[in-house]
């Protein structure tokens, strides 16, 4: 029998590593067929509603849709896919299974889900789906939580996300009340030189602690990005205020068989003394 | 074409004067509002939660050059301090906007708004320090 000294396995050392440093991960998707059938049903259904035929290139449909649809109907896209790919019962599922041995080498292995996966598109030069430097937390989320982000083409420069490696995050945070007088906008010009931008061929993921200052601006490539995110957290950890609690906001999905016996356990009771 | 257009909105998920709304919530009313007044609705700012933050207010109305205003639920989601109100609805009339605010159904666009703004900002304060009931005897 091989002994061993660490409670550790093999394969979680790296990534949490880096994610402790970094506060995020780049890392190839587990399932790249599942990857391209989910962003094909995306596809479809973004085609259906601006009526327009089946594209051949999935990729460049997306990349190019600011041809096909006015910024001033982005939205309505964007709710409309929301509303309709939510409602698909394999969606949350598949999105899960793209990741979840790293999710569970950073999170755990009893995990509860958000109950919506967020739509984000991005058109070039449009200012209407700006996110400013901003860190979850600050909302009243759990930190406790990971975002793992997916884009559907390939993100570079403003087409992507920005973060803020964990040290400097941390280190701004602990001074926020110092820009009070210029808000958000003050702290991002202060920390505007260390900003990380992010570049993500589509094929792969980021997953990332939103406790970390992190955004984005107008997007000045000439394409438009897609992206989806979602956040899990473990399902005994403390949550965030009420709105993003478990129910409203976080479901469980891997909730174990001794966390259901344990569930089930009642006190025997009806003793006299 | 303007080179102003629509509304940033601004939630919070702080309790605000006698009102505690989620924000997404907040996002509909805001959406609805816009839509009623036909206005493009610009994705809200979310308020950092910690209590006498004004950060992410602060940093939307830094900037509103793109925009033709700003979206808020309510007047009790302004800075508590008098000063600190007029100075901040001054920095956005000085870009030509206004500040929209949906449950009281009232634009602030310039000097005379604020006035009005704060009489009711008064008198709701006064109003709290009233006696619920006056005894008789």
């Amino acid at each position: 029998m091989a002994l061993t000294d660490t409670f550790r396995s093999a394969k979680e050392g790296p990534d949490g590593e880096e994610f402790l440093r970094t506060a995020y991960v780049i890392r190839d998707f587990e399932d790249r067929e599942a990857l391209d059938g989910l962003r094909r049903e995306i596809v479809l259904a973004a085609a259906r509603f601006i009526g327009h035929p089946a594209p051949a290139d999935d990729g460049t449909f997306l990349d190019e849709i600011h041809r096909l649809v006015p910024v001033e109907k982005v939205n309505d896209l964007r709710l409309s896919l929301y509303r309709e790919i939510n409602g698909k019962p394999w969606f949350r599922p598949t999105y899960f299974r793209l990741v979840r041995g790293l999710v569970e080498s950073l999170v755990g292995n009893e995990l509860a889900m958000q109950n919506r996966i967020n739509f984000s598109i991005q058109m070039p030069q449009d200012r209407t789906s700006l996110l400013d430097l901003h860190a979850d937390v600050f909302a009243g989320e759990t930190p406790y939580q990971i975002v793992q982000w997916l884009p559907l083409v390939h993100v570079r420069a403003t087409k992507s996300m920005f973060i803020l490696m964990r040290s400097k995050s941390e280190e701004v945070v602990t001074r926020l009340k110092d820009f009070s007088e210029g808000g958000m906008s003050a702290v991002y010009n202060a920390v505007k030189p260390d900003l990380v931008w992010l570049d993500i061929p589509y094929g792969k993921v980021l997953v990332f602690s939103p406790n970390v200052l992190h955004g984005n601006i107008v997007n000045e490539e000439p394409t438009t990005r897609w992206s989806l995110n979602c956040r899990y957290t473990g399902l005994f950890t403390p949550y965030g205020i009420g709105e993003r609690s478990l129910g409203s906001y976080y479901s469980p999905i891997t909730a174990r068989p001794v966390t259901h016996l344990g569930m089930a356990y009642r006190e025997p009771g009806g003793f006299e003394e | 074409m303007s080179a102003h257009q629509g509304l940033r909105g601004y939630v919070t998920a702080r309790g605000f004067g006698p009102y505690v709304i989620p924000v997404p919530v907040q996002s509909l009313a805001l959406r609805d509002y816009c839509a009623r007044k036909k206005f493009v609705y610009v994705l809200p700012g979310n308020e950092n939660c910690f209590p006498h933050s004004y950060l992410v207010l602060e940093g939307l109305i830094s900037d509103l050059s793109s925009y033709e205003g700003i979206v808020m639920c309510s007047m009790f989601m302004l800075p508590q301090r008098a000063e600190r109100r007029r100075r901040l609805c001054q920095h956005v009339f000085d870009q030509g906007c206004a500040i929209h605010l949906v449950i009281e159904d009232m634009v602030v666009a310039d000097r005379q708004d604020v006035e009005n703004l704060e009489q009711l900002l008064l008198i709701d304060r006064l109003a709290a320090q009233a006696p619920k009931s006056i005894a008789l005897e």
